[in-house]
């Protein structure tokens, strides 16, 4: 609305409805418990006249993602998760990946205040609870009025359409054959075409399980307070780790079986009777009521055994929904497994093993952004 | 057995040759009437047991049987060796007679006088006295049923004593059930010469749990649940009638936690399990507060606060998060705010226990309550010794399973928590035709 064409070629440009009514930038911002993510559509197709008509703070802005992976001491860009080429409502470009914590909210209100981002988009589409949080904040601070929607909608709408457009002609569905072989385990492609009915685990902060019957028929079965945040606080009060990154690598190196207390500990072996093979976690955490094992065991058995415990948890939660959904593929989602591979093979193990081969575990590549694209598409959508 | 053919040794010594040959009757007579006991052949004529099949032959030999009925060598015990604790049951008789009491083997009255007048044994063994059943008749004899516990790192100690008192004179079968009947059968063997007769500890735990139920609570009933669970004034424990049981939802939580569908007195399933017990509870409280008790880490979590520790919808959403249900209150994320370094030097140890409890508790809950649902069963029954003396953990599962389930579910609890694996274990006993 404050852009005043100058050239008069402008009027004979092929208009939209959406290029009329989205003015760039285009975001989607999805405030969780712990982190903000936010996906940012760049236009690669932008005329010389567009060029030449662009708001200051608009071109700022694009330079500034987009010729940066990091931002202020918090902030990274998934370069690596980029989608090039996409066409979306008539436009060219790419879309790019952004997190920070959402403990630096204010920060960020405060930027868009300093930028004034209130005089290009008065609109902002956000999902989220920090949609919901915030959203005085962003008026009142930043002058902005926030589009809140649904993180669940918005989630599964994301996961749809980014399997939709595909991962720059690789898929963005795959599974683990042989999870637990660490010289034979493959990541392998999935083909998620027929994708109904689907259950969605998301894991977050918390985890939100859903059953996706179609596109606009999905309802959330249950959710569990035990997450990513459950993983991050524990490992955080049991090792002094700071970062989501330190407990992930002290993790990779420890032994959960010192902490755990093991079915063949409790049996001598197996409990046969019912199917509990003796290496099965009897008790999580079991063996350190014992002071001598908690003296013998290392930070990194301890964040192994978070993991584990977390990551057994979840799957076992899913499994039960599964069957009692009658759903057979189970997708993981969130920024829990980002960069998680111990977790995510173990998911696929388990949920293989402890259903006899009838549920399949798949992951996704864009992992924790959906429920930003799934904004994003909803301020491409509204017209 | 063997006290009786002591007995018969020393009359041989004493050359009492007249009394042998109707006691050498006797006994053969004792052997099949125990077989026959056990398989129900008999009946009482004129006051006098006797067989079903054979009439003529009891007429002549009852009389005698009357002085010398069949029994079960004492001690009758019961043990349940779990991952935590062992729990153990004892029959203390309370009708002996004189006879009996003067044939009574030193080792065995030893036992019976150190476990009665004791409340506690070494420095990790307790006698829980509130749970004592008094007057109970098991198996033709009158007594009180004692529940005995001590943790299971003790099991060797309690081998050993087992060794020293020879208790393998009294008792060569000795019925335990839990995973440590497996575990320690061999030491059983080897050390103390005992042979465990092994038992599977959900078969245990269900016909423990309906036999105590079926005897009461000395009167009072077994069964309870809580009314107002969260409103500190109005809570109250009420009696629950479990007379037509089935089907239930019994959710054991020990160390680990198993969940069990229970159809019938004879037909049940495990339908699912979760690591996440008593075990990871006082593992965890150890671990973030330094406690070593679980009477310690109860105490802290009393105090402690856990919305310090855990984020809330309420954090997230600044507020309820209404289109899926979600109460501000209703924790999102466990541990969710020690992430913060800010938050983590803000808390105190009762707060991390208290948010372990709660963690651990709703997490059950949760479990518990899709099974309630899949199974199409509204009562679930919560056992285990991580509900003793935990009263928070109680009533959050009351009121979880109530408010998560908009009252269709009801959570049950039973005075006798722990113990019912090993009343069970003591009830197979007491079904076995010979204690050899």
């Amino acid at each position: 609305p404050n852009v005043q064409p100058k050239s008069p070629l402008l009027q004979f440009k092929p208009i939209t409805s959406c290029s009329i009514l989205r003015v760039f930038p285009w975001f989607g911002l999805d405030i969780g418990g712990t982190l903000v993510k936010l996906v940012y559509f760049e236009p690669k197709d932008i005329t010389a006249e567009e060029e030449e008509e662009e708001v200051e703070n608009l071109k700022s802005i694009r330079k500034y993602l987009t010729s940066n992976v990091a931002y202020g001491s918090t902030g990274i860009r998934d370069v690596h998760l980029e989608l090039k080429d996409l066409t979306l409502c008539g436009r060219k470009g790419n879309l790019h990946f952004i997190r920070f914590p959402t403990h630096d909210m204010p920060a960020f209100i405060q930027m868009g205040s300093e930028k004034h981002f209130s005089s290009l988009h008065t609109t902002l589409c956000a999902t989220g609870g920090g949609a919901y949080k915030f959203e005085q904040d962003f008026r009142t601070v930043g002058d902005l009025q926030l589009c809140k929607l649904d993180e669940l909608d918005c989630l599964v709408k994301g996961v749809l359409y980014i399997d939709s457009v595909g991962f720059n002609g690789d898929s963005e569905c795959y599974y683990f054959e042989n999870p637990t072989d660490s010289e034979k385990c493959q990541k392998l492609p999935f083909n998620l075409e027929n994708p109904y009915p689907l259950l969605l685990v998301n894991i977050g902060s918390g985890v939100s399980i859903l059953a996706v019957y179609s596109k606009d028929n999905y309802k959330r079965v249950t959710g569990t307070s035990l997450g990513g945040g459950t993983f991050f606080g524990l490992c955080c009060l049991l090792t002094g780790c700071s970062t989501f990154e330190e407990a992930l690598e002290m993790a990779s190196l420890g032994d959960s079986t010192k902490v755990d207390k093991l079915v063949r500990d409790i049996y001598g072996g197996d409990y046969e009777r019912f199917g509990l093979p003796g290496w099965a976690v009897a008790s999580s955490f079991g063996n350190m009521m014992s002071k001598e094992k908690r003296e013998s065991v290392s930070k990194e058995d301890l964040a192994r055994a978070t993991l584990i415990t977390i990551t057994n948890n979840i799957g076992s939660i899913a499994r039960m929904c599964a069957l009692n959904e009658n759903i057979n593929r189970v997708v993981f989602v969130g920024n829990f497994l980002r960069i998680n591979t111990i977790s995510m093979r173990l998911l696929a193990y388990a949920l293989d093993y402890w259903s006899k081969g009838q549920l399949k575990a798949l992951f996704l590549e864009h992992e924790g952004y959906f429920g930003a694209v799934g904004a994003f598409l909803e301020l491409l959508n509204s017209a | 057995r063997s006290w009786w053919w002591g007995r018969e040794r020393r009359k041989l010594i004493v050359g009492d040759v007249v009394v042998l040959l109707p006691l050498l009757l006797n006994c053969c007579w004792q052997r099949h009437c125990l077989q026959s006991w056990a398989a129900g052949e008999w009946r009482l004529l004129a006051g006098i047991p006797v067989l079903k099949a054979e009439v003529p032959s009891s007429i002549f030999i009852a009389p005698l049987s009357f002085f010398f009925p069949p029994f079960l060598a004492f001690p009758w015990f019961g043990m349940d060796i779990g991952g935590t604790l062992v729990k153990l049951v004892y029959f203390e008789p309370k009708d002996i007679t004189a006879e009996e009491e003067q044939e009574e083997v030193e080792n065995l009255k030893s036992i019976r006088k150190y476990l009665t007048s004791n409340t506690a044994y070494g420095k990790t063994g307790i006698r829980d006295v509130h749970l004592e059943l008094k007057n109970l008749t098991m198996c033709g004899r009158k007594g009180n049923l004692h529940f005995i516990r001590f943790p299971t790192s003790a099991m060797h100690r309690f081998i050993q004593m087992g060794s020293e008192k020879n208790f393998s004179s009294l008792h060569t079968t000795l019925c335990a059930t839990g995973g440590g009947a497996y575990k320690f059968e061999e030491d059983f063997r080897t050390i103390a010469d005992l042979q465990l007769h092994k038992l599977d500890e959900l078969d245990c735990l269900i016909q423990g749990l309906l036999y105590v139920d079926s005897v009461g609570y000395n009167g009072q009933p077994e069964c309870y649940y809580f009314e107002n669970p969260t409103d500190p004034e109005q809570c109250q424990k009420k009696p629950y009638c479990l007379d037509n049981p089935y089907p239930m939802l019994l959710v054991n939580i020990g160390s680990g936690v198993s969940i069990l569908a229970v159809y019938s007195k004879d037909n049940y399933k495990r339908v699912t399990g979760t690591s996440l017990g008593g075990g990871t509870f006082l593992g965890l409280c150890c671990l973030l507060t330094g406690c070593e008790t679980f009477e310690e880490a109860l105490e802290m979590a009393a105090k402690g606060d856990s919305t310090n520790v855990d984020k809330l919808v309420k954090d997230i959403y600044g507020g309820d998060y209404e289109r899926f249900g979600l109460q501000g209150s209703a924790v999102a994320s466990s541990f969710g705010h020690m992430m913060s370094k800010e938050k983590r030097d803000s808390i105190s140890k009762e707060d991390l226990a208290r948010a372990t409890l709660v963690t651990i508790t709703n997490n059950i809950g949760s479990i518990a309550r899709m099974c309630a649902l899949n199974e199409n069963i509204d009562r679930v029954v919560f056992v285990g010794n991580f509900l003793r003396i935990n009263m928070i953990s109680m009533k959050v599962l009351a009121y979880a399973m109530d408010y998560w389930s908009k009252g269709q579910l009801k959570a049950l609890f039973l005075e006798h928590e722990g113990y019912f694996g090993a009343v069970g274990a003591l009830l197979e006993l007491l079904k076995m035709p010979e204690n050899q």
